[in-house]
């Protein structure tokens, strides 16, 4: 028998699917708002909703981190058993790692996947273009 | 249900509940239904997630611990003809002979509690928060529960602390065979609530023991039912129910 607050190896990869899924369905979302228009790899994209890999009690345990790691933030007076923080320093490293794959925008903020050329809500350029490199370094 | 009572809710004694089948009236009467009673009903509840294919199957089983509970308590019958002049409750194991639905419904009618639906305006009280049930409790008249509106429970302001524990408590978990394959079994978070209802309860209004009002914080620890504690803390730390008054209606 787990306990997923215990366990933080596969309570961490949790987490990164937790977040990782987040930034799905803030982007699904906006999708679904332009579906009638979506070009059909976007409409694949909808179709293809991803599964949660890990047994339920993982989420809501990343879930009830996330609860009371906001209400510590905001000052609340409350304090941490040492399976909580253990716990919670595993959702955190998490947290950096899914960061590192989705930086946000320098002008709007919005995260976006490690790599992309555009910013998938204001447009802002992320990556300069090779041939735009190579002309300025000509 | 035979009409609102005014009067207090006896907390103590026997307790009856009565309900029709086909037409014709059966009472079961219990002792009292003790908290260590209820603790065991909730420590037999389970709910449980599983992973099936690409969605979660969930499992909840709360009636197999409610009809122990039923059949534990149970101290007469009426209703039930007798079969060659001999009563039901004069045969061994008598409340194990009851049809299993006929104790199914008893068990839910002692669980007949829930937040009040009259329309209360919500004041400002700076010391406590006020919880409002509507129960049916016992029955006078065969085939009919009596109801008792507007029973108030009023608590302490929680700490922070207090929302944490509920929060944890909602969040506890057991997984068997395996994290990515296994289920999910939930943590009877009940038990904690009642806790936590003990820690915060002030007054309450509207329950009695041996006619007489509830007077003191602690006669209310000890003496107010185990599942009327859950439901009015659950309600206390509950999210705002905004669903508009004609749509719950409709639902």
């Amino acid at each position: 028998m787990i306990s997923p607050l215990r366990d933080t190896v596969t309570l961490r990869a949790a987490a990164l699917e937790f977040f990782r899924l987040a930034l799905y369905e803030e982007e699904m979302e906006e999708l679904t708002r332009r579906v009638r228009h979506a070009q059909n790899a976007d409409r694949a994209r909808l179709a293809r909703e991803p599964g949660l890999t890990y047994a339920d009690g993982y989420y809501v345990a990343i879930d009830y981190l996330l609860t009371i790691e906001e209400m510590k933030e905001q000052g609340c007076d409350i304090t941490f058993r040492i399976d909580e923080l253990r716990a919670l320093a595993a959702v955190r490293s998490a947290r950096t790692e899914f960061q590192r794959e989705h930086p946000p925008c320098p002008r709007c903020s919005t995260l976006n996947a490690l790599g992309a050329q555009r910013c998938r809500k204001c447009g802002e350029q992320l990556i300069k273009m090779k041939t735009q490199r190579m002309q300025a370094g000509a | 249900m035979e009409g609102t009572q005014s009067v207090l809710l006896p907390l103590d004694g026997e307790r009856a509940v009565s309900f029709t089948d086909r037409g014709h009236a059966l009472t079961f009467i219990f002792r009292r239904i003790t908290q260590a009673e209820w603790l065991k009903v909730f420590a037999g509840v389970c709910v449980e997630k599983q992973k099936d294919g690409e969605g979660q199957l969930l499992t909840l089983d709360f009636d197999s611990a409610l009809v122990s509970m039923v059949e534990a308590n149970l101290v007469r019958v009426e209703g039930y003809k007798a079969k060659d002049g001999v009563e039901i409750t004069a045969i061994p194991n008598w409340q194990q002979r009851i049809r299993p639905g006929h104790k199914l419904l008893a068990g839910q009618l002692l669980q007949s509690v829930g937040v009040s639906d009259s329309d209360r305006e919500y004041s400002f009280d700076s010391e406590h928060d006020e919880v409002v049930l509507d129960a049916a409790w016992g029955s006078s008249t065969p085939g009919k529960m009596t109801e008792y509106r507007g029973l108030i429970h009023r608590f302490k302001p929680a700490t922070e602390q207090q929302y944490k524990r509920y929060y944890r408590a909602l969040s506890e978990s057991r997984v068997v065979g395996g994290s990515r394959t296994g289920r999910t079994i939930y943590g009877n978070r009940r038990t904690i609530l009642i806790e936590l209802y003990d820690d915060l309860i002030a007054e309450v209004d509207g329950y009695s023991i041996g006619g007489q009002p509830l007077a003191s914080r602690e006669q209310i620890v000890q003496e107010m039912d185990g599942l009327h504690k859950v439901i009015s803390i659950a309600e206390l730390f509950a999210a705002p129910d905004t669903t508009p008054k004609e749509e719950t209606a409709a639902a």
